[in-house]
């Protein structure tokens, strides 16, 4: 990101506009405290002084004004008091006003009224009242308000080079925090370019402060991760499909290249081929099944599901092979209901009871749990066999994993994985738990 | 039974057609969508069987312009897409039964004419008996050799599946779709392992062995 970008103006306006409005808020109180208010006090002082001498000269007549005004020139006071008591023609009565106007411009007036003291002009502004008498004489009484005045001059030369300096300051500012956050920005765009081009292991810097930047990199890192994990798990899928395949394809050919050399074809070799056109094809549907669950393609559908009687169904399906072996299989299970797809669930619950039967040793024991757990329905598969060692229970989900002594055990090597998926798109979680002698697939549901 | 394919693949269509034709039945062949709809409105059929992706019209298309006439026949769709989810929604649309590709041709042939035997009969009959067994099912009685056999309703479904089907061909998923309410894939070949408990139950003599194992594909009751 640069300078120069539609972001980086607007943050930088922004602070302007906001930085100015602050200051100009702050320059506003200051002058209604320092100017307006005391103008305004000033002002009502006067009035009532105004109305004050006018009521002397309604009673006492001129000589009394006179006198009044003589009187209030000499009392102490913070702002110098001014006056103009004039005739009808205009002509001065009495006053200390240097000069006033000629003609009333309305009851309020702002007088030059400088003062000369041992020489020296000291220059005042008096805020006047202009009042016309009943009988068409004219008294003027207004009083020093310069140090307000000039505090008002100050104020406005104090915006000026205010405004400069905040201008000066938020552009300074915005300057400031454009180049923190472009060097953020940039630090994660350029990962996200080395990533695509194909560098899986960078990731976006995190300084550890816990801001938002760095939460937004620990995101993004942790989906890079998942990621990483993802791509290597296909990577080693596909090597996994390619010789899971492979092996049926070859037993395929060589039934096929065995019965063409002869001129009769034999029935085992036909049904051989068979066979393994139909394991070819389980690989092939069970992995489709798996991709589009795990891609979440699969629409699950949302019936509500009896989960005892699928249990009591599916060991009741899987009865006769249990049989077969002398194994026990037995169900133990509480009434509960969840929501989701029947045939898929059917499919999770028949893979981990299958797994289980054909692990369990002959004349061995397989036993189904069903509970609930909180908000959760757990199902439990349990069975006598070998168990599978701590290391590897992560990787049981995995598609084509084989547990390591598990090579003579048929199977495909997705019976778990495909159950797992089923239940992870069902928001439930599979997991292992268990050593030898007692080992448990343990599938959790929400209820509901 | 006339029967009519639509099948855009020429190779497909060629060999499906000529196995059913083997087993003798009148096949008529379309190639694309229209041609196919044209078919159903100018002919009756006993058994259409319909593949999901066509060009021209589409095979859902078909389907649910033959149910909104109100034409019964019966209807077999053939996909590659063979998931739970495509089979659930073809069959919601009116279809009768559903064969993912691929599939070996004596599938198909035994579910077609299982398909043409269950809407051709009409009334299915209260009692059958061949090879000497014996089937009652308003009684949900069996008898093998005038015995009566005490059958759990699972061993039940499958001799009825079988004995309405005597003398043809019943397929392991014929029979999984039919006696289970679940479409799954079992893994390992149980049904077989629930057929011989049927079997051991059935008893030693005729009665037992009137169930045959057809290699590779499944079941039929002797008649």
């Amino acid at each position: 990101m640069r300078l120069g970008s539609s972001l980086v103006i607007r943050l930088i306006s922004a602070l302007i506009a906001v930085t100015f409005l602050a200051a100009a808020s702050l320059l506003a109180v200051i002058f209604f405290f320092s100017v307006q208010r005391p103008m305004n006090e000033m002002r009502a002082e006067i009035q009532a002084e105004a109305a004050q001498l006018q009521s002397i000269y309604l009673r006492q007549g001129k000589a009394g004004l006179e006198a009044a005004l003589i009187a209030r020139r000499r009392l102490p006071s913070a702002n110098l008091p001014f006056d103009a008591f004039l005739e009808r023609d205009g002509s001065l009565l009495t006053g200390n006003l240097p000069g006033w106007p000629r003609t009333r411009r309305g009851d309020w007036a702002t007088i030059e009224a400088d003062v000369y003291r041992d020489g020296q002009e000291d220059d005042r502004e008096a805020l006047s009242r202009d009042l016309l008498l009943p009988d068409g004489r004219r008294l003027i009484v207004g009083r020093d308000v310069d140090v307000i005045a000039d505090r008002q001059e100050l104020m406005a030369e104090a915006a000026l080079w205010g405004s400069l300096s905040v201008l000066l300051f938020a552009l300074l500012g915005g300057y400031w925090i454009s180049k923190i956050t472009a060097a953020r920005l940039d630090a994660v765009s350029n990962t996200a370019r080395a990533v695509m081009k194909g560098d899986l292991g960078v990731r976006v810097p995190v300084k550890g402060s816990a801001n938002d930047f760095d939460q937004l990199g620990m995101s993004l890192n942790a989906m890079l991760d998942r990621n990483e994990e993802l791509v290597a798990s296909l990577a080693r899928v596909s090597d996994n499909i390619a010789h899971e395949l492979r092996t049926p394809l070859a037993r395929l050919r060589a039934a096929l290249d065995g019965s063409s050399s002869e001129v009769d074809i034999q029935l085992d070799q036909i049904n051989a081929a068979r066979v393994e056109a139909e394991r070819l094809q389980q690989i092939f549907d069970a992995l489709l099944r798996i991709a589009r669950l795990d891609t979440g393609r699969h629409l699950i559908n949302r019936d509500t599901i009896q989960l005892d009687a699928l249990v009591n169904d599916a060991v009741d399906f899987y009865a006769p092979e249990a049989e077969s072996r002398r194994q026990s299989l037995n169900a133990t299970v509480v009434h509960c209901v969840i929501s989701g797809d029947r045939n898929l669930i059917f499919q999770a619950v028949a893979n981990l009871l299958d797994n289980a039967l054909k692990f369990a040793p002959d004349g061995g024991e397989v036993r189904a749990y069903l509970d609930v757990d909180g908000a959760m329905v757990r199902l439990s598969i349990c069975d006598n066999g070998p168990g599978v060692d701590e290391e590897f229970r992560h990787k049981l989900a995995e598609r084509f994993f084989r547990a390591p002594g598990s090579e003579a055990v048929a199977g495909t090597g997705l019976g778990l994985s495909l159950a797992n998926a089923i239940v992870e798109a069902h928001n439930g979680t599979l997991s292992f738990a268990g050593g030898p002698g007692a080992f448990a697939a343990v599938m959790r549901l929400p209820m509901g | 039974m006339k029967l009519l394919l639509i099948e855009d693949d020429a190779t497909l269509a060629d060999y499906v057609a000529k196995g059913l034709r083997e087993c003798g039945h009148v096949v008529d062949v379309c190639r694309d969508g229209r041609d196919g709809l044209y078919a159903t409105a100018e002919q009756a059929h006993d058994v259409i069987i319909l593949d999901r992706m066509l060009p021209g019209v589409d095979g859902m298309t078909i389907l649910q312009t033959i149910r909104a006439t109100n034409n019964p026949v019966p209807i077999l769709i053939m996909t590659a897409l063979g998931d739970v989810d495509d089979r659930v929604e073809g069959l919601r649309k009116g279809g009768d039964d559903y064969l993912s590709k691929p599939f070996s041709l004596q599938e198909l042939i035994a579910r077609v004419e299982a398909l043409g035997r269950r809407y051709g009969r009409g009334q299915s009959p209260d009692r059958i008996a061949v090879a000497g067994l014996e089937m009652d099912f308003l009684r949900h009685q069996v008898r093998a050799g005038g015995h009566e056999i005490r059958l759990t309703a699972r061993e039940f479904q499958i001799l009825e599946i079988l004995m309405r089907n005597a003398g043809k061909v019943v397929t392991r998923s014929m029979l999984l779709e039919g006696v289970w309410d679940y479409r799954f894939d079992p893994q390992t070949n149980i049904v077989d392992q629930h057929v011989s408990r049927l079997r051991q139950k059935l008893g030693e003599d005729a009665a037992a062995s009137a169930i045959e194992t057809v290699r590779g594909l499944g079941y039929r009751v002797r008649t």
